[in-house]
């Protein structure tokens, strides 16, 4: 079965890249525009999330600190991603799992990916 | 007998109450009778001594005078008032008045009677009188008498030592010989208290003598009294006052003196004024000499007795002056000591050399002189000349003391006089420099109030003694004065902060530093006002003010308000933070694109592909740039953030240049690294700095192909050299470079991309690490590039 991977970004073009990077290399890719996630991930159940520190309307490090206090989702991985100088810092202040710097290089993005969906595969195994 | 002799009995009780001793003797001396008073007066008993021989009661010494006495009245005389010494019983000498006559009876003598009355206490008192009038007679104080009339009585030797009057000569004669006629009203005010029984003591008067010459002596009166207290006339005791006279004189003259010398500065004014009080007490005519400019002495004053003479004498001066070497004044002035000539003789004139100045000294009249000196500072001034040409005033060295001490008063102030106007001259100098500073201070002031800056003057100890209005204003008082009057009070107002938000050390200010000595310290603060919240930004700088030894006195302070730029600074910095966020994620999107393009070219082996790869190229170039920008940016506002690990630089030097090696075909970067050890940094800041150092090297050395990297072990540090032979950096540029926005020139007008803050960010990393960064450079031989890190120590 296919990884499934949630991309949160406001920024279309980045959604889009990503998803077509990503489905490229054999993930199945969900998007959102903005931070109301939450529903969304009740029904998609994504191995990985992609998200965007700054999203219109929410903050991506309040929805991380959300997501990993709940305990049905905090097993989700979180890669935090921000074109924000400081980010990394916050970004694990906030509980996210990685960080990456936009603009990134596509190999960092890739080998990020395939790192934490495959942890996430052998904790999904143990338990 | 008593019968026959006193034959009524009423007489005989009225003799024994006589105070008179009634006696009677019979013709062999034996007493026969004696009154009651014998007793009282004598002590002796009276029955005891009636049929004794008189003489038995006669004083030895008396004894032939009684004998011849009885005898005398035995052959028929009466005698009257005899004195005659008897014997009283306690052993005393008693003097008796005796009156005796014979007693007759029918015609013969049969005895003697008599009266004795006892005068021993009146003849005391005689004899003290006479004592006394012995005592007055040799004594040294002239003592004399007058009658009411003024007709003199007694005149005592010392009286006629003093006046020159003989006793003999004068006794009878008016005292009013000796009394000055300006004296006529003392005399009769003086007469009055006398007629009225009162005395007058130390009373000073001048008399005359009988040679005219006066003489002050200070007097004693006291009225005379007769028997029945009536005021007969007066007795003077006369006291020589010339002494005392001369001295008060003397002290006339000298407290004058120093009245009229302390009245002015004008000391050639108060010099006039001063020869004038030697007219007539002291002198007949006198004058003042000074040293001139050159050296020599010029009369500045003269006096004389007779007003007519004084333009004579100052004639004088013109045609013999003092300009011969030898004149008196001359000599005293050289000389400093004072000269006297006490008698000048007619023999003395007549024996000066110099025929004009004989016959001078012979008009003149000279009969004494004194020259004195005028001394300051053991120095003379000039000198004051006295003459007499009166006959009756020889000077004498009593006299010169007095002309000495005149002589010291006047040159003390003439140098006091000096000292004045030198001191008057330097005030005037002062207060034109004073005007001057005054005037350049208002216009200083006018521009310091006027300038936006802050600026205050602390002096040595630190204390706030200046501040202008905009420093008031920024540090939050009404006013400078209130800043001045309380300098602490901004402390309270506001919350201090520096830039990296830490509190202020006030000890450290700008302006405490600059006391320290350190070179042109300055600050930037930001101070939040605890009511409003409101911060504002300060710069302060401090520079000292230094004395003549170059010492600090003072320190000014320039308070910058920075205020708005650190706003600018704060938008711009948000500006470039937004801007390049805001550039980063169309990059990151194109990036994903060109991915994709990447790997579809790959798979389908599209030429496009080497486009592809160059756009990519330069869109990482691109990323650098806005990472570049960002670095800028956060090092502005001090949130450049590190993150401090222990590794290995060898290996990171090594990494890096692997990795730019692969970007560049035309460059060979050569690294020569030994070296094991490990720094404590920042990794990723450090392998900025070298990437910044290797892609100058390529880029400024773009027609060779060498680049060298070097690591050295230099003990507590490792050094890093990158190496390029490229277009080198111009002496004057090698600080500039590593400023901000700076790019180096060629002079081939060949320009280099770039923002030209790579360096500047290297530096700003360099240092946090506290490390050195500098570059070694020949124009047109190439650059190295170097920096240091300390090497870490590993802790236990």
């Amino acid at each position: 079965m296919k990884k499934k991977i949630l991309v949160v970004d406001d920024d279309e073009a980045i959604v889009e890249v990503i998803q077509l990077i990503l489905e490229d290399q054999g993930y199945a890719v969900v998007t959102s525009d903005n931070g109301d996630i939450f529903d969304l991930l009740e029904k998609e159940r994504p191995d990985l999330i992609l998200l965007d520190v700054l999203l219109s309307g929410h903050d991506g490090r309040e929805i991380a600190r959300l997501l990993k206090k709940d305990v049905t989702k905090k097993h989700i991985p979180i890669l935090m991603i921000s074109a924000h100088p400081t980010a990394a810092a916050t970004a694990s202040d906030s509980g996210a799992d990685a960080f990456l710097s936009k603009p990134f290089e596509i190999k960092d993005l890739l080998s990020l990916v395939s790192k934490y969906t495959k942890k996430n595969a052998r904790i999904t195994c143990i338990s | 007998m008593e019968s026959s002799i006193l034959p009524e009995k009423k007489y005989l009780s009225l003799i024994n109450l006589a105070p008179d001793v009634f006696f009677s003797l019979n013709t062999n001396g034996e007493l026969r009778s004696l009154s009651s008073s014998f007793e009282r007066i004598t002590g002796w008993k009276r029955k005891d001594w009636i049929g004794v021989s008189f003489s038995k009661l006669i004083y030895k010494k008396d004894l032939p005078l009684a004998r011849d006495l009885f005898k005398q009245v035995l052959s028929g005389k009466n005698v009257k008032s005899c004195e005659v010494k008897i014997m009283s019983r306690d052993g005393n000498v008693l003097v008796g008045d005796f009156t005796l006559m014979p007693e007759k009876t029918n015609g013969h003598i049969v005895g003697i009677v008599g009266i004795s009355r006892d005068i021993t206490k009146w003849k005391e008192r005689s004899n003290l009188y006479k004592h006394y009038a012995n005592l007055v007679e040799s004594s040294d104080g002239p003592i004399y008498s007058r009658d009411l009339n003024g007709n003199i009585i007694t005149w005592n030797k010392a009286s006629e030592k003093l006046f020159g009057y003989k006793a003999k000569d004068i006794i009878g004669k008016n005292v009013s010989a000796l009394l000055p006629r300006e004296i006529k009203n003392e005399v009769q005010e003086l007469n009055r208290r006398i007629k009225n029984g009162r005395s007058v003591e130390d009373l000073e008067l001048v008399l005359i003598k009988k040679n005219k010459s006066r003489i002050p002596i200070i007097a004693k009166i006291s009225p005379i009294k007769d028997k029945k207290k009536r005021i007969v006339g007066a007795v003077v005791f006369a006291r020589d006052n010339t002494e005392r006279a001369r001295e008060e004189k003397a002290e006339k003259l000298l407290a004058k003196a120093t009245k009229v010398l302390s009245s002015s500065f004008e000391y050639e004014k108060t010099l006039k004024t001063l020869v004038k009080l030697l007219i007539p007490d002291w002198a007949d005519w006198g004058a003042v000499h000074v040293v001139g400019k050159e050296g020599k002495a010029v009369r500045i004053a003269v006096a004389h007795r007779d007003p007519k003479k004084v333009k004579w004498a100052e004639n004088l001066e013109k045609k013999y002056g003092t300009k011969d070497r030898n004149s008196g004044v001359a000599q005293v002035i050289e000389s400093g000591h004072a000269g006297i000539w006490p008698e000048i003789t007619e023999e003395l004139l007549r024996s000066i050399p110099d025929e004009k100045q004989r016959k001078l000294a012979i008009r003149l009249h000279l009969k004494s002189i004194m020259i004195v000196p005028l001394v300051a500072s053991k120095r003379a001034l000039g000198a004051i000349t006295f003459v007499s040409s009166d006959e009756s005033r020889k000077y004498r060295k009593k006299d010169l003391k007095v002309a000495e001490e005149l002589g010291r008063r006047a040159g003390q102030a003439i140098e006091n006089a000096r000292l004045y106007y030198e001191a008057e001259k330097e005030l005037k100098k002062r207060k034109r420099i004073g005007r001057a500073l005054r005037q350049s201070r208002d216009e200083l002031e006018i521009i310091l109030k006027n300038v936006a800056d802050g600026i205050t003057v602390q002096d040595a100890r630190g204390q706030l003694v200046y501040a202008n209005d905009a420093a008031a204003q920024v540090s939050g008082y009404s006013s400078r004065e209130e800043m001045i009057r309380n300098p602490s009070k901004s402390l309270s107002t506001f919350e201090c902060e520096t830039e990296n938000g830490e509190q202020v050390d006030f000890a450290n200010l700008p302006g405490r530093r600059a006391l320290k000595g350190e070179i042109d310290p300055q600050m930037i603060m930001s101070y939040i006002n605890k009511d409003t919240k409101e911060r504002r930004w300060a710069q302060i700088k401090a520079r000292p003010i230094r004395d003549e030894d170059g010492r600090i006195k003072a320190v000014v302070n320039i308070i910058n308000d920075i205020t708005e730029r650190k706003e600018l600074e704060r938008k711009k910095d948000d500006f470039i933070s937004i801007a390049s966020h805001e550039l980063k994620t169309p990059v990151t999107s194109i990036k994903g694109y060109l991915h994709l393009l990447m790997s579809y070219a790959e798979k389908h082996n599209d030429p496009t592909l080497s486009h592809i790869q160059k756009i990519d190229n330069q869109l990482n170039k691109l990323t650098e740039l806005i990472h570049d920008l960002l670095d800028l940016s956060r090092l502005q506002s001090g949130k450049l953030l590190y993150s401090m690990e222990e590794f290995s630089i060898s290996n990171l030097i090594q990494e890096v240049v692997d990795d730019l090696q692969k970007t560049t075909n035309h460059h060979a970067i050569e690294v020569k690294n030994g070296v094991k050890r490990k720094v404590m940094a920042d990794k990723d800041r450090i392998s900025q700095v070298l990437i910044n150092f290797l892609t100058n090297a390529i880029k400024y050395s773009p027609d060779r192909k060498h680049i060298k990297v070097l690591l050295e072990d230099k003990g507590e540090v490792v050094q890093v050299s990158v190496q390029d032979f490229g277009i080198g950096i111009h002496e004057d540029e090698k600080e500039k470079i590593f400023d901000r926005f700076y790019r180096v020139n060629d002079k081939s007008d060949k320009t280099f991309p770039g923002l030209g803050i790579g360096l500047y960010i290297s530096r700003e990393i360099i240092m946090r690490h506290e490390g050195k960064i500098w570059v070694e450079s020949t124009k047109g031989k190439g650059s190295v590039f170097k920096f240091t890190l300390p090497v870490a120590h590993k802790t236990i």
